[in-house]
This record gives C-alpha cells, structure tokens and sequence, in this order.
C-alpha cells in the first residue's frame, strides 16, 4: 500500500485513502476509518460513522485546506503534503518571528556577541509584546527587519553564527 | 440623549449598538481601516470611518472620535472596554464637547484608574490590600530596593494598567531589571505613562470580582460575584456567575468592601471592584475597573440586569429602580441559576498563546436555550494584527453549574471558524477538565494543568481531513480548486465531494514509474 505524508496542523501524518461512491476508507497512522460523506451545500458536508453524522465545514485558502468537525478544527498545509520532515531546527542560525506583528524594539547590533537566551529583538502583535531570543551563544550576522517594520509569522528577523572555534564554552 | 458614538470596535461595539436600538437611540460606528469589512460599522445607523491602522491614529485618538461625534451629530459616547474606556482625559473632552460620557464622571476615573491611588483608596475604606510598594513615580532604584523587602514573588504593574498590559511576574532578584524596563516599555505604549508599582504575588489565589452599579443620586447597588480565576498572561479566558468558591458570608463581605469604595470614589454607573481570595478566604481588593467589563454577561444572566442598558439610562439621568436606603449592607438583587463565559481568541494556546491572525472563511455561530454569543466576527473579514485578539464570547446560562458546563461543551464544539485558528478547542478541553468540574480553579490553573498541551489529534477529522486534502488539495489543476475559484479569501465554489467515481489516493498515477 502506498501512502502520504499530510502536513495536518503541526504534525506529520501518515495516510492513504480510497473512496467508493460516498463511502471513505482511510488509514490514518495505525487506525482505519470508514464513512460515508455527503455534500449538502458547498463548503459544507455529512458526514456519518458508524451510527452518528455530524456537519463537517471546511474551505480553502493560500495552500490550506481547513476542516472543522465535531468541535475539532484542522488544518491541511497542501502546499507541503509531500515535505514530511517537520520545520527547521532550531539549532539553525535563523531566527525566526514566532508571528505576524511590529517590530518595536531591536536589541543587538551586527557583530555584538550574544549569549544563549539574550533578547535579541522585541515585537508586538494584537497588543503583545513577544522577545525573540538568542537560541545559542553566538555573533550577530546580521538583522533583518528595523523598528517600525511589520514582519510576516516565520519571516528571518535576524542571522546569528556560532563563535569560532575555541571560544564556544 | 438620542444619538449615541460606540468609540470601540469588535464584539463590545457590537453589544452597545444592540443596546441602543433597544432603547430607540440611534447608533454610531467609528471604524479604522482593517474594520472596514468587520460586523460592528454593518449594525450601527451612521459609520465613520478613522482612516489609519494603528489604534494610536484611530481608536485612541480623542480628536478623531470627537470629529466623528461632531459629525455624526452624537450627543453622548459610549467608551465600551479597553481603548479610552478608562482614560479620563478622554471622558472630561467629551464632557468639554457638550457630550454625555456613559461611564463615570472623569475624576472619579482618574483617581480609580491609577493604581497607587486605587489602593490608597481602599485601605482609607478600610478594605484590605495586597502588601506591596505603591510610591508615586517610583524609579527602578526604589523599586529594586522596595522589592527586597516585599520578596520574591513579586509582580510588578503599570500604575495605569488594565489587560495585563504593563505586567511582569517575577521570580528572582536578577530578573527584576529587565522586566522593570519591558513592562515601562509596554505601559508606555498602551497607556501613554509608564509609572510601576510592585505587590507581593500571591500564589494559588483566586480573582474575584464585584459588579456594582451607582446612579451617582445615593444609590449604589451589588449585583453578585464573577469568579475569573482562569487566565493567560494576566488576562481572563474564562469567568462564572456566582464563583463556586464563594460563600455566602464572603460574599456579603466582598459587597459591602465593593460599595464602600464605590462611595468612597463618588463612583457613577456601572463598575467593577476586583479582589484577590485565598485558599483559607482571605481577601484583598486589587483594583477597580471604571468601565462595563468585557465579562459582565454572566452577571447580566444571573441578575436578569441589563448592564448596557443600564449604563446608558443612568448617563441619561435615570436614577437605579433598586434605589435603598444608603446604609443597606444586603444585596439588592438576587442571583439566579449559573453562567459561564468562554472567550474565544484569534491565538494559539499551543504554541505560548501567540496572537494568529488571519481570514474568517467560515462562520457558524452557536445558539439554542441558554446559550449567547456576542461576536464581532463575520465571514470575509480578516482577523487584523493590529488590535486585541478577542473576537467573541460564548456565554451560557442553566439553572445548575454542571447543566452550565454540558451546555457550553456543546456551544464550543458547535462553533466553527475557519481561516482564522483560535482558542475554541482548547477552551472545550479547559471547561471539560475534572479540576474545572470541579471548581478547583486559581489564577495558576492554566499553567498547572495545561502547561505544554497540544490538543488531541481527532482520528476521524484526521481522517476527513486527509480525504479532503487529496480530492481538493493534491491535484489542484486537475480539478474545480483553481477554475471555480475567485480567487478571493473566500472559495465559493469549490467542492471536492462532487468529484464523480470510485479513486484511489495514495496508489500511484496510471503511467507513473514504479
């Protein structure tokens, strides 16, 4: 059996389905379920398993299938089904903004040496201050993003390295 | 008083003009530019728009909202919460407009809304407080060595806060500076002042809080408890009517303390007088909020009080049909039944609560007997980055708590938004875990029982999930997703389940290697 990797949520999930008229079959990790799936309008379809049905609303947007069933809600991230390695380690020397928001405070400038858990750029999001911090001691390579500026969740704000040899505690 | 300017926006926007058009005022709107599409400028008589984003520029700006209620011809301002609700600089130019101010007189906002005076106030009262440091214009050199004395914990907060703006927990001596200088930092930017006071932080306590209403004739009346213990970073997510923690006795106790401060302050219209309570039932006051409360539902349910209503009769002069001799201790209204309101957030309890926003592409909105939802949401609106991440509140009310409980499980799971990822899931597990069953709620119940918590994988929304991402999402080109799309943040038209005939995902293409 042949089988995909779906990006759902944060998680890597392991899959294969087949469908039969209205009726689904899909293995989801080790466990197989079976229902019949009816559209009722667009965007909005029956689902029934076993002896309940319940409403299942979904929609899509920028790559995203979103699917809200039975008071859980999912998100399918279609542009990277195939990618099943999760995100970028941490241990990378990009930082990354946890989310959309503005940059209200840079701490650092290029070149500055850095300690593991120092601030290294403030910013705030539906009124929130969140502080990005250093992940790992190390040398400021750069700093993407100024005060002022709006940056997207994910985006690069800053670039560090890792000392050189022989200085690294 | 026939023309009434909502200055907010969301879902307390959209409470106050229903209020309005239930009294026969007419409703005015004010709307920044992310609003533009939202549910609150839809509802109201008049809109204006606040051309600009930032909320300095739009909700804030005393100048633009006096424009606009010059030019919507409004003859009172109704502040809602948050923004300039408690900026008294904000209610004296409304009063120096010829504007009536539906919330309590400027000064008494001003004495109320600094912390330090607050307090003062209280223990003039002689209602208890939390031991701390609250000297005017304190430097981080006084702070830092007042707290030596308080010990650690502390908590350190803005003397203007309000939201959990301006607020640090801070556990040890070597922290204490640089949370001095961030929560400046914050108080700066959402209050405009960055004075800091510091109180002992009492561990395990519950935050409860008094509903009081005054028509500023003599009359000031108690309407019950809220029990707000549940919070994330400072600010509430779940609050109940009565708290099942207090007693009788308590809560005659915490009324009296509420009104006695209420009389103290000269305070007029609706208000809240909030406290911290102990395990053995000791009580501190901890601050009054000189607005209506983002959590006043519950009371509305339990008293049958109309609070908005309320509010907007006594800033015409109404005096409170409750009215009794001014040396009455014993509540005036009685409480009723049980409410419980649930705050659903564009934020991802998943991941530190970060704020997520984002596009509304579905909406369906919980009802049926007793269940409520103020909302501000509407389908083709998106989430804006640049203001508070509450988007609605579901609020339900039944005669017992665990009838209140069965009934807001079913409300979450009923509520769907897509687009947009919010808090509902984790709220459906907050309200179904034996320790909220149960009562046993503290300020830390969120950290202790849902520290790390990633939600539960749903095997068959997984599964239907997976089935769906293959018909709609895998082959994009091959099917309705891109050609009977618009393009749009909202795909009308596209629908993998009308995809005719039996297939196979996961098996390979016809023709493909392998």
């Amino acid at each position: 059996m042949a089988e995909r990797t779906l990006r759902v949520g944060d998680a890597a999930v392991a899959c294969d389905a087949s469908r039969e008229g209205d009726t689904w079959t899909v293995r989801v990790g080790a466990r197989s379920y079976r229902f019949r799936c009816t559209r009722l309008e667009p965007g909005i379809a029956l689902v029934e398993c076993h002896d309940r049905a319940r409403l299942a609303h979904f929609a899509s947007a920028g790559g995203r299938v979103y699917l809200h069933l039975d008071g859980v809600t999912i998100e399918v991230d279609t542009a990277r089904a195939d990618e099943g390695a999760p995100a970028p380690s941490s241990l990378s020397g990009d930082l990354r903004a946890p989310m959309h928001g503005l940059v209200v405070k840079i701490h650092v400038q290029v070149g500055e040496t850095v300690r593991t858990g120092q601030p290294i750029m403030a910013l705030e999001a539906m009124k929130m201050e969140h502080v990005v911090r250093a992940p790992f001691s190390g040398v400021v390579q750069a700093v993407c993003a100024g005060v002022g500026d709006a940056v997207e969740g994910d985006a690069v704000v800053a670039r560090l390295e890792p000392p050189p040899e022989g200085e690294a505690r | 008083m026939r023309t009434v300017l909502v200055a907010n926006r969301g879902e307390i926007a959209v409470r106050i003009i229903r209020a309005c058009r239930e009294l026969g005022m007419r409703s005015v709107a004010v709307y920044a530019d992310p609003d533009r599409d939202a549910l609150h400028p839809r509802l109201a008589d008049v809109r204006v728009p606040l051309s600009g984003s930032a909320a300095r520029e739009t909700y804030l700006s005393i100048d633009r909202l006096l424009e606009a209620a010059r030019r919507a011809g409004a003859d009172a301002v109704h502040p809602g919460y948050g923004f300039l609700a408690e900026s008294a600089a904000f209610a004296a130019a409304v009063r120096e407009a010829g504007l009536v101010w539906v919330g309590p007189p400027a000064e008494v906002i001003a004495r109320l809304g600094d912390k330090v005076h607050a307090r003062r106030l209280a223990a003039r009262a002689g209602v208890p407080t939390v031991p701390g440091y609250d000297a005017d214009g304190a430097s981080d050199d006084e702070l830092v060595s007042a707290a030596a004395r308080i010990g650690f914990p502390l908590m350190i907060k803005a003397a203007a806060g309000g939201g959990g703006l301006g607020m640090r927990r801070v556990d040890a001596p070597e922290a204490l500076r640089d949370s001095l200088a961030s929560a400046r930092r914050e108080a700066r930017a959402a209050f405009g002042r960055d004075a800091l006071l510091l109180e002992h932080h009492l561990d395990g306590v519950r935050h409860v809080e008094v509903q009081i209403v005054a028509d500023g004739a003599g009359t000031v009346v108690a309407l019950g408890e809220r029990e707000c213990s549940v919070q994330r970073r400072h600010q509430k997510l779940v609050e109940e009517a009565p708290s099942p923690f207090v007693t009788a006795g308590l809560r005659a106790h915490l009324e009296q303390a509420a009104v006695a401060i209420a009389r103290a302050a000269g305070y007029r219209n609706a208000g809240t007088v909030e406290f911290l309570v102990d395990a053995d039932r000791n009580w501190y006051f901890l601050e009054v909020n000189a607005r209506l409360q983002v959590e006043h539902p519950v009371t509305e349910l339990v008293t049958g009080t109309d609070l908005v209503t309320t509010q907007l009769r006594i800033a015409a002069g109404e005096r409170l049909p409750e009215g009794r001799p001014a040396r009455r201790a014993a509540r005036a209204v009685p409480i009723r039944g049980h409410a419980i309101e649930c705050r659903v957030c564009a934020e991802d309890p998943a991941a530190g609560f970060r704020p997520t926003p984002g596009p509304i592409l579905t909406l369906a909105e919980p009802g049926g007997p007793g269940v409520r939802v103020d909302s501000g949401l509407r389908a083709g609106w998106r989430v804006p980055v640049e203001y508070d991440p509450l988007l609605a509140k579901v609020i339900v009310y039944a005669p017992s708590r665990d009838e209140a409980l069965a009934r807001m499980r079913e409300a979450l799971a009923r509520y769907v938004i897509l687009g947009c990822r919010t808090n509902v899931e984790f709220l459906h597990a907050l309200v179904r875990h034996p320790a909220f069953r149960a009562g046993d709620t503290t300020t830390r119940f969120i950290d202790r029982h849902f520290a790390g918590w990633r939600g539960e994988t749903d095997g068959l929304a997984t599964a239907v999930a997976a089935a769906l991402a293959e018909a709609g999402g895998a082959a994009p080109d091959a099917d309705g997703v891109r050609q009977r799309g618009t393009g749009d943040a909202v795909p009308r038209g596209w629908d993998p389940w009308a995809r005719i005939g039996p297939w196979r995902i996961g098996a390979p293409p016809a023709g493909a290697h392998g």
